[in-house]
């Protein structure tokens, strides 16, 4: 029990008349990557809203992080503990990327500035971006916004990191250097979620492969037997589509 | 000429407050300030100058009157203003504030106030300008202000066009500071932080 990070069982989420999490569970274990895909909808980013705090499920047997119950309130406690890495960025778009990435760890953590500055000087080294640390956000290419929007996340020192599409509003050529920095971060040993249609970077990092579909995950199997073996009619269909 | 600052501070103070209560969309309380505004939008500013004067009933002071008048009508305009400011700030930042670690009061001060003053500098200015101009309309409940210490001067001095000549250049001056005042958020703040240019 001891490495499980996430423990799901019947999560239940409606908006209005619309089922988006039926009866959904599984567990996420520590150090795993788990690639979510599945068609366009927002049963998926709903699930890791509702892990991350930002969405509350309308009930579950259980649902726990690192053993404490996920509640809305208790989302402060976690204090970046779960890092989100969205579709649209969302950098804070009056402050330099320096700023974007130093804020949280020194407001929040109330950790000593240099010390978060000297840290974050080499997360921008890490994804290459150490000349844009000035730089504001709309004079940086999507790529580059995106690998921001990481380091932001990874400042905070998380135990789990989310990822909703996070390469879908960029251009192709953008697109590799966002996932070159996805997969130096699953071998650093992180603990993944990325929702994603890129099936073969799904194949080289993903530890398990989850198909979602209409509320649940279908199928939900190591990631090689996944693209071998898909089980459902559903499953095929969307490799069938995608690769 | 005192009414101006204060009036101006008050019906921002005011404006702002209820443009957070009407982007919070509360259920009663919306319809009421929905009234509060579309009322104002339909009353002229002299009428609502002798309506405070007489409900306040004050007699012999006007100044609490003309600030009265000036705040309820120019604080729903900023009321509006204010409301649409906070909306426009996209709702996904407070969202990346709150996956941060962010709490409520974080998160406004350094991540959603510096863009709402962003974007309703431009309106709210203009919005005070119009009220700057409306401190006019308080001669007709009798007080002194720098268009009726013209009538007075033009009636013992019988030299008119000087000094309307003078009251229209203070009131330029006034209200063309605070445009400056704008440019500059405008110029050097806004092109540095978000790219863009405001075109007048």
């Amino acid at each position: 029990m001891d490495n499980v990070m996430i423990e799901a069982q019947n999560l239940k989420k409606s908006f209005g008349s619309l089922i988006v999490l039926d009866d959904l569970s599984f567990k996420l274990y520590k150090n795993e990557k788990l690639v979510v895909c599945g068609p366009s909808g927002c049963g998926k980013s709903t699930l890791i809203r509702c892990i991350c705090g930002l969405e509350t499920v309308d009930s579950a047997t259980k649902f726990n992080f690192l053993g404490h119950q996920i509640k809305k309130e208790n989302l402060n406690k976690y204090k970046g503990k779960i890092g989100i890495v969205f579709q649209s960025f969302n950098l804070f778009p009056h402050l330099t990327a320096i700023n974007n990435v130093t804020l949280s760890p020194i407001k929040v953590l109330k950790r000593p500035k240099e010390e978060v500055i000297q840290e974050s000087e080499a997360l921008f080294e890490m994804v290459g971006l150490k000349k844009k640390m000035d730089s504001y956000p709309h004079q940086l290419s999507g790529g580059q916004q995106q690998r921001i929007a990481i380091i932001r996340s990874l400042a905070m020192k998380p135990e789990l990191m989310l990822f909703d599409e996070p390469t879908s509003s960029l251009d192709p050529e953008l697109i590799k250097d966002v996932l070159n920095t996805l997969k130096d971060l699953a071998k650093s040993g992180m603990t993944m979620i990325v929702i994603t249609h890129e099936m073969k970077f799904a194949e080289e990092v993903a530890d398990r492969i989850a198909f979602f579909f209409e509320g649940k995950f279908t199928e939900i199997r190591p990631a090689k037997e996944f693209f071998k073996n898909p089980e459902t009619i559903e499953c095929k269909k969307f490799l069938d589509h995608v690769l | 000429m005192a009414i101006i600052p204060i009036a101006m501070f008050l019906a921002l103070f005011v404006g702002i407050i209820l443009g957070v209560i009407r982007s919070m969309k509360i259920p009663v309380i919306n319809q009421i300030l929905s009234l509060y505004i579309i009322t104002m939008r339909g009353v002229p500013t002299i009428l609502l100058m002798f309506i405070c004067y007489f409900v306040l009933n004050t007699g012999s002071d006007p100044r609490t009157a003309a600030i009265l008048a000036l705040v309820v009508s120019n604080g729903a305009y900023i009321t509006e203003i204010a409301r649409g400011g906070i909306e426009a700030v996209d709702k996904r930042q407070r969202e990346a504030a709150k996956s941060l670690g962010l709490n409520l009061w974080q998160s406004i001060y350094y991540i959603i106030m510096p863009q709402f003053i962003l974007l309703v500098s431009p309106a709210i200015v203009g919005q005070l300008v119009l009220l700057i101009k409306a401190t006019a309309y308080a001669s007709v409940i009798g007080y002194i202000e720098l268009i009726k210490m013209g009538v007075n001067l033009m009636q013992a001095t019988f030299l008119p066009l000087p000094i309307f000549f003078y009251s229209a250049v203070f009131y330029f001056i006034a209200c063309h500071s605070l445009k400056k005042i704008a440019d500059y958020i405008d110029s050097n703040v806004r092109m540095k932080i978000m790219g863009e240019k405001k075109d007048y």
